[in-house]
């Protein structure tokens, strides 16, 4: 997976760059608009994420020019959070638009988003395998290693949506919206205690951990080898 | 045109002229056509009256000749006067054929008109029957004023008026012109007034008391607008202060520890746990200048855009399940009362609410019952939260809802939450077109608001 940044303030750049690439993806920077639009359009990106503030040529300039010859996924950055500059951006033919500050796990679901939704593997499973965890969402039925756990319903639904985007890493508030349908945070860290239901349930009786916690950015569920980044599952 | 007051006006002043003196002209054009005519007639009667006798006495044609003779000596000149006999004798006819061929001989008595060829004014006929007597036969008798010196009169009058008439106009415009702008003088001054009010200085106001009483008001209402401009610009100051105050504190906790984190040697799990808090104080401070940034939305007036049709209920028990771990911490137990169907935004629903929740949560007495109820006021859905508690003094309860206010400073401080829940309650309320209440009494706390939802008009 190959993306394209495009960003004049250096720090910001450069830890989305680290940040990034550090979750398995081929980053390339660009610090001016000029740039910017040369590299969209001579390299094929899976994702251009692109600041609406820029040197040279601004964010939508920027969109237009590209627009022009290709439909790269482009997600807009900007400071300036108004109604108005996010319906711009996505008129002119944004994918997504992140109003500053936010959260890189939550750049980093967006730019999933839409690499899933490129890829269009949407075909509704139904069928759910993780290593030795198997869940049928028809059913409702979890098994690990062959024996039937027993889930409440906001824990199931928690699980399956972990599954479904299984790999992934998902933030507090992502969860909180898909599972519980708020999209605040709250001092209840509600997330928190169901996560760690769960954990008591799916993982804590075997060997093989698949529920993971990245500090500061979410969960997620997978099978990582013994070898892996096993520094990062505690908590 | 659109641009002067003073040139409208003369301009309906204008109109008011023209419509004035052409009314009384023709008024007074048709009195003048009508006394003209009554002085014709007045003379035909007359000149009748005199010769009538004079024809009814004589008989034969012999005598006849008299009769002619007297008439001959009665036409002027000029032909302004003329006569005629009819009748089918010749011998008792005078004054010839009449000059426009008709035969009036079966006429009725009376007043008539006569158009004369190559002559510009009609010629007023009286005409009269005068009965036979003796071998004389019944005959006609008609006198002809010519109608010309009248006519020249009118017309001169007719001229003399027009011209009067439209002198009048003019002198009314020109006058309206100038009695407007002598009028509309204040209007300029105090739009100079207002001109040199200086800027930045957001204390001056106009001075109302030179003004005539119609713009007294207008200027009364200008220094209303300046006085509300006013309190806006200062509660804006307060705000900016209110929030560099706010940052301030997360800011410092952040620039220490990271100092004193960097000053030694630390272990790899230390700068991890720092790490971790600071993104702790980072993400309130992101939350702090997000929750301003719908503050201030809401304050300029927005309105909640995203709106569905939702069972209040069934909302407020899902708000509940998500800070269900605050609640059980407390051992708290939620009570939903009633429920209504309302067409509102419900993730403002759902935000506010909370806020609520966790206020009364923070509050409650251990173990105790928090109550939602949800009723149907009117247009309007109240939503409340009570929990029981010690009671607040009525001095707080009303600031209780602005931005940062805290009853009791030191006790607040130690949470993590920042003052402005119930300012976002307030907020959301007012984007639904509500407003928020607080109430203390018998040990209940009640904090809420209302929704105006489009469903319950």
């Amino acid at each position: 997976m190959r993306l394209l940044i495009v960003e004049d303030e250096e720090k910001t750049s450069s830890y989305v760059h680290r940040g990034l690439s550090e979750l398995g993806y081929i980053v390339d920077v660009a610090r001016n608009g000029i740039d910017g639009l040369h590299c969209a359009l001579e390299m094929d990106y899976d994702v251009v994420v692109l600041d609406v503030m820029l040197p040279g040529k601004d964010g939508y300039g920027v969109l237009q020019g590209l627009r022009l010859q290709k439909k790269t996924p482009v997600i807009m950055l900007s400071a300036r959070g108004t109604v108005d500059d996010r319906v711009r951006g996505l008129r002119e033919g944004a994918d997504d638009y992140l109003g500053k500050p936010f959260s890189f796990a939550e750049l980093v679901a967006r730019i999933q988003a839409l690499i899933r939704r490129r890829a269009s593997d949407t075909a509704d499973l139904t069928h759910l395998c993780i290593d030795d965890l198997e869940m049928d969402l028809q059913a409702r039925k979890v098994t690990r290693a062959g024996l039937r756990l027993d889930l409440t319903a906001k824990e199931f639904s928690l699980l399956s949506l972990l599954a479904r985007h299984q790999g992934e890493i998902l933030s507090k508030l992502m969860i909180a919206e898909q599972v519980w349908d708020m999209n605040f945070d709250s001092d209840a860290n509600v997330v928190e205690v169901a996560i760690k239901r769960v954990r008591a349930k799916v993982d804590a009786p075997y060997a093989r951990k698949l529920l993971h916690t990245v500090r500061g950015m979410g969960y997620v569920l997978e099978s990582r080898e013994e070898s892996g980044r096993q520094g990062s599952s505690a908590g | 045109m659109r641009g002067s007051i003073a040139r409208r006006l003369a301009l309906m002043f204008a109109l008011a002229a023209i419509l004035i003196t052409s009314t009384s002209a023709v008024l007074l054009r048709c009195s003048l056509k009508q006394s003209l005519e009554t002085q014709m007639h007045n003379e035909l009667t007359l000149r009748h009256s005199v010769l009538d006798p004079l024809l009814a006495k004589y008989e034969s044609p012999a005598m006849w000749v008299v009769v002619h003779e007297k008439l001959d000596s009665l036409t002027p000149t000029d032909e302004r006067v003329r006569y005629w006999v009819l009748s089918d004798n010749a011998d008792y006819s005078y004054g010839g054929a009449m000059p426009d061929g008709l035969d009036r001989s079966k006429h009725a008595d009376g007043f008539s008109i006569m158009e004369v060829p190559d002559q510009h004014c009609p010629m007023v006929l009286l005409s009269k029957t005068i009965p036979a007597m003796g071998s004389r036969p019944e005959l006609r008798f008609i006198v002809g004023l010519d109608s010309t010196p009248f006519m020249g009169t009118l017309s001169t009058f007719t001229k003399t008026l027009i011209l009067t008439s439209a002198l009048g106009i003019a002198l009314a415009a020109l006058l309206g012109y100038w009695v407007s702008r002598f009028g509309l003088e204040p209007v300029r001054r105090l739009s100079n007034q207002a001109n040199s009010l200086p800027p930045g200085d957001s204390k001056q106001r106009l001075d109302t008391e030179a003004l005539p009483d119609e713009l007294q008001e207008l200027a009364v209402s200008f220094n209303g607008a300046l006085a509300r401009q006013e309190k806006a610009w200062c509660q804006l100051e307060g705000f900016n202060a209110n929030v560099a105050h706010e940052l301030r504190t997360p800011l410092t906790n952040l620039i220490g520890q990271t100092q004193v984190a960097l000053a030694h040697e630390r272990d790899l799990s230390e700068l991890q746990d720092l790490l971790q808090s600071n993104l702790e104080e980072l993400e309130r401070m992101g939350t702090i200048v997000n929750d301003m940034l719908f503050l201030a939305g809401a304050e300029s007036g927005q309105r909640a855009t995203e709106l569905s049709d939702v069972s209040l209920c069934e909302e407020a028990s899902k708000t509940v399940e998500y800070l269900e771990p605050v609640l059980l911490d407390k051992q708290l137990n939620v009570v939903i009362q009633g429920d209504m169907r309302v067409r509102i935004d419900r993730r403002l629903f759902h935000r506010s609410l909370a806020n609520l929740l966790q206020n009364a949560a923070r509050y409650a007495a251990p173990a105790s019952t928090i109550t939602v109820s949800l009723v149907s006021n009117g247009l309007q859905a109240e939503v409340s939260v009570s929990n029981v508690g010690e009671p607040i003094d009525s001095v707080h309860l009303e600031h209780l809802f602005e931005r940062f206010y805290r009853a009791d400073a030191a006790r607040a401080r130690s949470d993590a939450h920042h003052g402005l829940g119930l300012s976002i309650v307030r907020a959301v309320a007012s984007m639904h077109g509500g407003r928020v209440f607080a109430r203390s009494a018998e040990g209940l706390n009640t904090f809420g608001f209302s929704l105006t939802s489009e469903t319950l008009r």
